[in-house]
């Protein structure tokens, strides 16, 4: 991987992001939520090298501070989704017949919805909240693991050394803990990696329609949806939220595309 | 935007932009502001109100007042509708009729359930008796534009889409949430207006509508711009901008039932705590003037000498003291109190509940803002499924809209008084208003009702907003009203200079 300039160059960016996330406070040279309200759309400057928002806040530390947002909604929704859709996938791959079924059929209803259409509906019921937007991710998100998971499964269940473990009298939660998952985690990991990408996607247009987190707290999607109303005489104000998600979805994508060309066994 | 080709208007046709599509435009139906706006360029009323919202004559010639509870209207003669038939009584008792007759629902009805009946004297003479003495009755009667009888009776369902009215304008075209086309009517009773069309054109965002009419294909806004794009269109040569205060009212209301928020000294602190003029100045560029009560002083009946919470940190803080809710760590991070401030989704509302989440905080309260879709925010504010809120109110003409909001009969969903506010002594006041007749007396009426209530907050006022029109310089002889009114566009000419 190490050899694949644009997988390093995410792996970078995504490097970046966590440790601006995790050192905010310190990084960010302002208070986010401090307003200064005669400053309100002063563009770039010395002092605010990103400029101001509306109300006067510093966009670098607020563009810092929603980091974490995008930080924590892509890991906790691709943790939950995976640890979910792996179960599930688990369960229904290695039961052949009716659960299989059933857990099939449902992931086939799931596929068939629009999964930010979803979100939209789910976030407007459940009232607008960061830990809203998770559980709307995830009702959705588990589906495509459970599907790569359960297809790992069929292929890998009858190969010799699962036979052979089942022959020593291994149960079936010890195959596939010590098996199965460990040979099919390559294509798990790649999903996620491209997962975190659609998922900071999908918080900041959901953040953008009004649906993601509460003020005061900065988020990249709600900062967009501020900006949008100022195009004409601020436009620093949707230039580097929406830069800022660009470059950490091409960070993703390019560590996603890395990791499939390094982890692809039929390569070689 | 240099390389945008400007466009005038031209062949005497103006297009307006509108924020939201009218939803009725029969006047016995229409309760949206720009319904009802609409609506005045398509019908005419019995009475219309002049600058301080006194009712005054439209389509009559006089109204006699005989006693308490009767009005006798005398219609102008040959005042003729839209498809020629002349306006006579009958047509006056037929709509208000449709008002009082419970199978159409009409919204209005709570408007004129006072009316007992209506009598027809002659073909231009029609008698209103009332079953109380009722004073805004008349002041009610501006909004109900006068329908044809007969074309109503033949076509009642599409009235909606192809009103008839006596207005300056005919309706050409209605296309919800994208056009509405209005002509001229030639006929009009008080002078064929000078336009020959009016376009207005429905852009719910506000950026696109600004770009519209900075491309001249949209060529006049009024209100819905948000305050900082002023700088933008003030630089532009081939727009103009008019201002005048307006009568829109915003505030910050309690819920009273709340275990916090019913201690008065507490809403005081609130209201000390909020720097509205700062907000005034940065955030709406100065385009609203602090608020002291519901009424603007453009009402006849508003009252100057009530008590006002002017910006005051330390008075709020003693204030929060006194009610046992100290502040125990000062100016570190732990608050007071938390408290919910519900608003809707609109970019400008949010930015100020955000100023004020901060300004309280400052005096130790700690707000945690919620915004929800208009439908959501909306139920549960008329179901008392809040702590504060932040709301408007707009069109408010006659005081006895008092009795809607603050009554203690008038807790939805019966009424408007969403905090839950009862006071016996203004609930008393507010019913004697409305069944006394002389105006100085209702006065001071209404003037006591205001001092009371700037005592016991149930609201906290914030400001009036400043209407702004903003047009193409060739456009002249439009003028802002304070409730936003269209009125003036059947005395609009266009002259390039």
């Amino acid at each position: 991987m190490f050899q694949n300039r644009l997988a390093v160059f995410g792996a970078c960016i995504i490097g970046t992001l966590i440790f601006v996330a995790i050192f905010a406070s310190y990084i960010a040279p302002f208070d986010p939520c401090e307003q200064s309200l005669e400053g309100g759309l002063t563009p770039p400057s010395k002092q605010h090298l990103l400029g101001q928002d509306g109300l006067g806040r510093d966009n670098l530390s607020r563009i810092i501070y929603g980091s974490r947002i995008s930080i924590f909604v892509g890991i906790s929704v691709i943790g939950i989704s995976l640890l979910l859709g792996t179960l599930i996938g688990c369960i229904a791959g290695y039961n052949p017949g009716w659960i299989d079924e059933l857990f099939m059929r449902i992931v086939d209803i799931l596929l068939a919805f629009p999964g930010i259409l979803l979100a939209i509906a789910m976030t407007a019921v459940l009232g607008p909240s960061l830990n809203n937007i998770v559980l709307a991710l995830c009702i959705t998100g588990w589906v495509g693991y459970a599907r790569i998971v359960r297809g790992q499964i069929l292929t890998v269940k009858e190969r010799e050394y699962v036979v052979a473990a089942r022959a020593l009298g291994a149960n079936p939660v010890r195959i596939i803990t010590h098996h199965i998952l460990p040979n099919i985690l390559s294509p798990l990991i790649v999903e996620a990696t491209f997962g975190i990408a659609s998922v900071i996607l999908a918080e900041a247009s959901l953040s953008f329609l009004g649906l993601g987190t509460q003020p005061p707290t900065p988020s990249w999607g709600s900062m967009l949806n501020e900006g949008r109303q100022f195009l004409l005489v601020a436009p620093h104000m949707t230039t580097f939220p929406g830069l800022a998600i660009m470059i950490v979805v091409l960070g993703f994508n390019f560590l996603g595309d890395g990791l499939r060309d390094s982890l692809d066994v039929r390569k070689d | 935007m240099a390389c945008i080709k400007e466009s005038r208007p031209t062949g005497n046709t103006i297009v307006i932009g509108l924020e939201s599509s009218p939803t009725n435009l029969d006047p016995r139906y229409a309760t949206d502001a720009n319904s009802y706006r609409l609506a005045q360029l398509l019908y005419n009323t019995l009475i219309e109100l002049d600058s301080r919202f006194h009712p005054v004559p439209n389509i009559i010639k006089r109204f006699a007042n005989p006693n308490d509870t009767t009005y006798v209207f005398h219609l102008k003669e040959g005042i003729q509708f839209h498809d020629g038939k002349e306006l006579t009584s009958k047509d006056v008792k037929y709509t208000f009729d449709c008002i009082l007759n419970p199978a159409f629902k009409s919204p209005h009805f709570g408007a004129f359930e006072k009316i007992d009946s209506i009598v027809i004297l002659d073909k231009y003479t029609v008698k209103f008796i009332l079953k109380e003495p009722f004073a805004p009755f008349l002041i009610n009667l501006a909004v109900i534009g006068i329908v044809p009888k007969d074309d109503m009776q033949k076509s009642e369902d599409s009235f909606n889409i192809t009103p008839v009215g006596t207005g300056p304008f005919k309706l050409a075209e209605f296309l919800h949430d994208e056009r509405i086309v209005l002509n001229a009517n030639a006929d009009y009773f008080d002078g064929r207006p000078k336009l020959e069309r009016i376009i207005f054109k429905i852009i719910p965002d506000s950026t696109v509508r600004l770009l519209e009419l900075n491309q001249g294909n949209v060529h006049l806004l009024q209100n819905d711009i948000p305050p900082d794009l002023f700088p933008f269109l003030e630089k532009k040569d081939s727009l103009k901008i008019v201002k005048r205060p307006g009568t829109t009212y915003s505030y910050i209301g309690f819920n009273l039932k709340d275990a916090i928020l019913k201690d008065k000294r507490v809403r005081e602190a609130i209201a000390y705590a909020i720097d509205r003029k700062a907000i005034i100045r940065y955030i709406l560029k100065g385009l609203a003037t602090p608020a002291s009560g519901i009424l603007s002083p453009y009402n006849w009946a508003y009252e100057e000498n009530v008590n006002v919470f002017e910006y005051n940190k330390e008075k709020a803080r003693n204030l929060l003291d006194q009610a046992g809710l100290i502040d125990t760590d000062g100016n570190g991070p732990q608050m007071r109190f938390e408290l919910t401030f519900k608003t809707s989704t609109d970019q400008l509302r949010k930015r100020i509940a955000e100023i004020i989440q901060q300004q309280l905080k400052e005096v130790g309260i700690k707000i945690s803002i919620k915004s929800y879709e208009w439908g959501t925010f909306y139920s549960d504010i008329k179901s008392g499924n809040f702590q504060l809120y932040t709301l408007s109110w707009v069109g408010i003409t006659d005081p006895d809209v008092l009795y809607y909001i603050f009554h203690s009969s008038s807790i939805p969903p019966q009424g408007a008084n969403r905090g839950r506010y009862i006071n016996k002594r203004v609930n008393m006041l507010i019913e004697e208003g409305r069944i006394t007749l002389d105006m100085n007396r209702r006065k001071n009426i209404y003037s006591e009702i205001q001092k009371i209530l700037a005592l016991d907050i149930p609201y906290v006022s914030l400001w009036y907003s400043t209407n702004v029109a903003v047009m193409n310089k060739s456009i002249h002889g439009y003028v802002v009203y304070p409730a936003g009114d269209f009125f003036s566009l059947k005395d609009v000419w266009i002259e390039n200079d």
